[in-house]
């Protein structure tokens, strides 16, 4: 009986056993592995709150309060860029933004960069057509002594002649690398044309305009623009706005304000633009940027252009990428992009190709922007564009720079006060017809197209193009060349 | 008799524990809160198929990171085979049972997400980013191929294709990078660890389909793996979703103990010179092995690093470029290899005078550190550029928190504590700066290679 009883239990065992090792291990893969799971509801990226207040000497304060956090971020913005360098002097706001980083009256360009380690300080500048950026990551117990360090800086400048060599020539090598570089080249000479004639220098830089900045030219940029009452102060970690301007104040109030006259910023035309234009340089690769004038940043159509964007080439998965590259290998990528200035906005395409693909490029870019004319778009790519922007938003704005920067914006661009927190809101609510009424406003002249790398590899691809202008990396036209047959300009 | 009755009744009761154990103690580990001085809750828990979890929550932005990280790199590269860890990595995007080939980084970014993996010498991360309402899809594509890596001879071959094109574009536009692993092969003269893990076209072609299985069924297997989520995320869903999706994923066999070559005192080469018609620039790189450093001892050689060549007010930087100016470029660091560290610099320079310039002004900025006290102001500066990075690694994006958090449990087995961490390079003096660079920096193991263009 014992045994029998034993046997029983001992089967009863085996059978439990063998049960549950097929219930882990041997059974058919689970039914949830099959397909992707659905994702939950979107939980929309919120801003951190904003207050601002405006000090005696106009300088705007802005706090974004981040509690528990050991690292403050410090943003200073002065509202005057490249467009703000007077014609012959591309370069100027740069240099002069530099500068300001390479000596004060009580200390050298080295010690500033000492007390920047010491302090535990990151820094960084960003120059732009409408602004400079000096952005600031340091150690919370060190705040007061930062926001004193980087007072001193902006209104004890001393601009040496030593140190503006240096920022010049440093500056001069950048500049003729960027030249040698077929896309960025290409870009700088698509903006020289598309906002040729208006007076708005965009940021393109001159090189040989750098040789002739005086300390002169920079003690004037300053005293014109790196004005307090033309800037403002962003601050994002544990503190509120009292707090901010009281200290921000002490440790800029040898910082004077003056009248600060604003260069004027026309708005561009969406115009045609009737022959293919090519920068002659000697490159294996070829670059063709494609694009025209759109609405500025905070108009109506922001975010149906956003959606735009998306569907054409805002990432591999957007249709120029998949087209081009994907299908049909003619390209090494494809994308699109939105660019904003004040007053104005820019839709373009970037495209990096090869000599003997650069005419069917040409054709594909220009034909898939056509069919955005006239095919309904489909909801389901549509919606994908849109789910795309929306989860990308808060990946955009990680960094706490990123956020003050866009914060920043707000400002410079005027734009609503809740603008960035009605994005998702706004996002949800552009429609098919509206990308489309955006699409036919925009796309439906022909936009400027700009090719640069070696004309001569890249002229048997062209040749069923009507007309196009061959210009040096000088920016003189060299050549004409019309269905293939090529003719040299004498001027 | 009694004997088989014995062995009948020992097989019951095993029988009966094994069953006990599978219904009543197969969970995994309850979630084990960490103190750690860190701004944002952090817990870890392990699951029964040995996979380790780390979560941090920090609901500031409605972002995850997931980084999963297996402790498998080019050291694990068999003789012969270097470059199959850096083709696992690739591999591991060509599709699994449910997943084709290459939707891995489309479902990420049709989600607005992104997505990367790199290859170390002893680890290979895969992270994804995405806005928090997608986790699952994160984990569902993650665990996917970790159960079920497709592989055969065609991607195989698409990848080795690859490799060897990138490595050529790599060779054309970084033409310097060889010789970093020119001097690994000096200072680690051991297979395993000097070799590159980009590998070269005679190893990969060398690699087989039974290679690559073999590869993958002994290390990317969950009780070789870390899985870290950074973001918006509370512990206690991020282990509901995570027991889902990789509970059931099997264990593997325990992976090879971590390889510890002996290596020898003598180098092949202390001082040599190359001629090299693809440099444009004089170049010349240096370096010095650091045999088995006491664990005590890593928070001062961590400030020695700084103190002699991160930022711009370190010695060398000062010296080399801003006052002697003999160097128109120069980065280095100081790598750890667990029982080894090296200290690597690499500079340019505009032509042989100033290259040879520059290894004397290396060798007696070195011997200072061996004959006098850093200053106090030097050391405080060391400490706080120190402090902001570490901080700044740990806080500023959940990417960054997660990779860090995932290489220092792989390293020490255990989460960082924030402040112990901060307190010991603090707690550093100038003494302990002189003593070791008595101890580490000795003339006669310093390796110098001059590149010079033809």
């Amino acid at each position: 009986m014992k045994l029998g009883g034993n046997r029983k239990l001992r089967h009863c065992l085996t059978g439990l056993l063998l049960l549950a090792l097929c219930s882990l291990n041997l059974q058919p893969q689970e039914r949830f592995r099959r397909n992707p799971p659905y994702p939950e509801p979107l939980n929309p990226m919120k801003f951190p709150p904003v207050e601002s207040g405006v000090l005696s000497s106009g300088l705007r304060v802005v706090t974004m309060t981040r509690l528990n956090k050991p690292l403050f971020d410090l943003l200073v913005i002065v509202q005057a860029g490249e467009n703000d360098s007077p014609r012959q002097l591309s370069g100027l706001a740069t240099v002069t933004a530099e500068m300001l980083l390479r000596g004060t009256l009580s200390l050298s360009s080295s010690a500033i960069e000492e007390q920047m380690e010491r302090l535990g300080i990151r820094g960084n500048i960003e120059v732009g057509a409408d602004y400079i950026i000096y952005s600031f990551s340091f150690l919370e117990e060190n705040l007061e002594d930062v926001l004193r360090l980087v007072g001193s800086l902006f209104y004890d400048p001393i601009f040496s002649p030593l140190e503006l060599s240096a920022v010049k020539r440093d500056f001069y090598y950048q500049q003729l690398a960027r030249k040698k570089d077929p896309e960025k080249s290409g870009y700088d000479f698509f903006l020289t044309r598309l906002f040729a004639g208006s007076g708005y220098n965009p940021g393109v830089i001159d090189e040989e305009s750098i040789r002739n900045i005086s300390q002169k030219d920079v003690i004037s940029f300053y005293q014109r623009f790196i004005r307090p009452n033309n800037s403002l102060v962003i601050l994002d970690g544990n503190i509120n706005l009292n707090n901010a301007s009281r200290k921000i104040s002490q440790a800029f109030y040898r910082w004077i304000p003056r009248p600060v006259e604003p260069t004027p910023a026309p708005h561009l035309t969406n115009l045609n633009y009737q022959s293919i234009v090519f920068l002659d340089l000697p490159s294996p690769d070829v670059s063709v940027i494609i694009g025209n004038a759109v609405s500025p940043l905070g108009s109506s159509d922001y975010h149906a252009l956003l959606v735009l964007n998306q569907l054409i080439g805002g990432s591999p998965a957007s249709r120029l990428f998949l087209n081009l590259r994907e299908s049909k290998g003619l390209a090494y990528y494809a994308f699109s992009q939105l660019s904003f200035f004040k007053n104005n906005g820019l839709f373009w395409i970037r495209v990096k190709s090869s000599p003997p693909s650069v005419g069917q490029v040409v054709k594909d870019v220009m034909s898939q922007l056509n069919s955005l004319l006239e095919a309904r778009i489909d909801p389901l790519e549509l919606e994908k564009a849109k789910a795309y922007l929306a989860g990308n938003f808060p990946l955009e704005n990680q960094l706490p720079e990123q956020r003050a920067k866009r914060i920043g914006f707000q400002f410079i661009y005027q734009l609503p006060f809740d603008f960035w927190n009605k994005y998702y809101e706004n996002l949800l609510m552009v429609s098919s017809e509206k990308v489309q009424e955006v699409a036919r406003q925009y796309f439906t002249r022909q936009p400027l197209i700009v090719i640069s790398g070696d004309f001569q590899a890249c002229l048997d691809s062209l040749r069923e193009i009507d007309r196009i202008e061959v210009y040096n990396q000088k920016g003189q036209l060299t050549a004409s060349c019309e269905k293939g047959v090529v003719k040299n300009e004498t001027r | 008799m009694i004997a088989y009755k014995k062995r009948q009744n020992r097989r019951l009761w095993l029988a009966g524990a094994i069953l006990v154990f599978l219904f009543f103690g197969s969970g995994a580990e309850a979630i084990e809160a960490q103190e750690t001085g860190f701004p944002y809750p952090l817990s870890r828990f392990k699951l029964r198929n040995g996979l380790e979890v780390i979560v941090c929550e920090d609901s500031s932005l409605p972002l995850i990171s997931v980084v999963v990280t297996y402790a498998v790199g080019s050291i694990n590269d068999p003789e012969n085979k270097a470059g199959l860890a850096f083709m696992m990595q690739h591999l591991m995007f060509q599709g699994s049972q449910n997943v084709g080939p290459m939707q891995h980084l489309m479902y990420i970014q049709n989600a607005g997400g992104e997505l990367n993996a790199s290859t170390t010498f002893d680890k290979t991360f895969f992270y994804e980013t995405v806005p928090s309402n997608q986790l699952s899809l994160v984990l569902w594509l993650e665990s996917d191929r970790m159960n079920s890596l497709e592989i055969n001879e065609a991607k195989i071959a698409r990848i080795k294709e690859l490799m060897l094109a990138n490595e050529q574009q790599r060779s054309l536009q970084e033409p310097y990078a060889r010789y970093f692993f020119l001097m690994d092969q000096i200072l680690y003269p051991d297979f395993s660890y000097g070799h590159s893990p980009l590998g070269n076209a005679d190893n990969l072609n060398n690699i087989t389909v039974g290679d690559v299985l073999a590869f993958y069924r002994r290390y990317y297997v969950p009780n070789n793996a870390v899985l870290c989520l950074s973001g918006d995320i509370k512990a206690q869903k991020a282990k509901e979703l995570i027991t889902k999706y990789f509970e059931t994923i099997p264990r593997g066999d325990e992976p090879p103990s971590y390889p510890q070559p002996d290596f020898s005192d003598v180098y092949s080469s202390r001082d040599q010179t190359i001629i090299d018609p693809l440099v444009s620039t004089p170049a010349l790189e240096f370096g010095l092995r650091l045999d088995e450093p006491l664990s005590e001892e890593r928070p001062a050689l961590r400030l020695f690093e700084y103190l002699l060549i991160n930022g711009k007010s370190s010695r060398l930087y000062k010296l080399l470029v801003s006052r002697e100016r003999v160097a128109l470029y120069l980065s280095g660091n100081l790598e750890d290899r667990r029982s080894f560290m090296s200290l690597k610099l690499f500079l340019l320079a505009n032509n042989q005078i100033m290259i040879d310039r520059s290894k004397k002004l290396i060798v007696d900025e070195l011997n200072k550190f061996k004959l006098e006290l850093v200053s106090d102001r030097e050391l405080v500066r060391a400490k706080s550029k120190h402090r902001f990075d570490f901080l700044s690694q740990l806080t500023a994006t959940n990417l960054d928190r997660a990779l860090a958090l995932s290489e220092f449990y792989l390293r020490w087995g255990q989460l960082p504590d924030l402040n112990y961490e901060l307190a010991a390079v603090n707690k550093i003096t100038p003494y302990s700066i002189l003593s070791l660079s008595r101890k580490y920096l000795q003339e006669g193991k310093y390796c110098f290679v001059t590149i010079l263009p033809r």
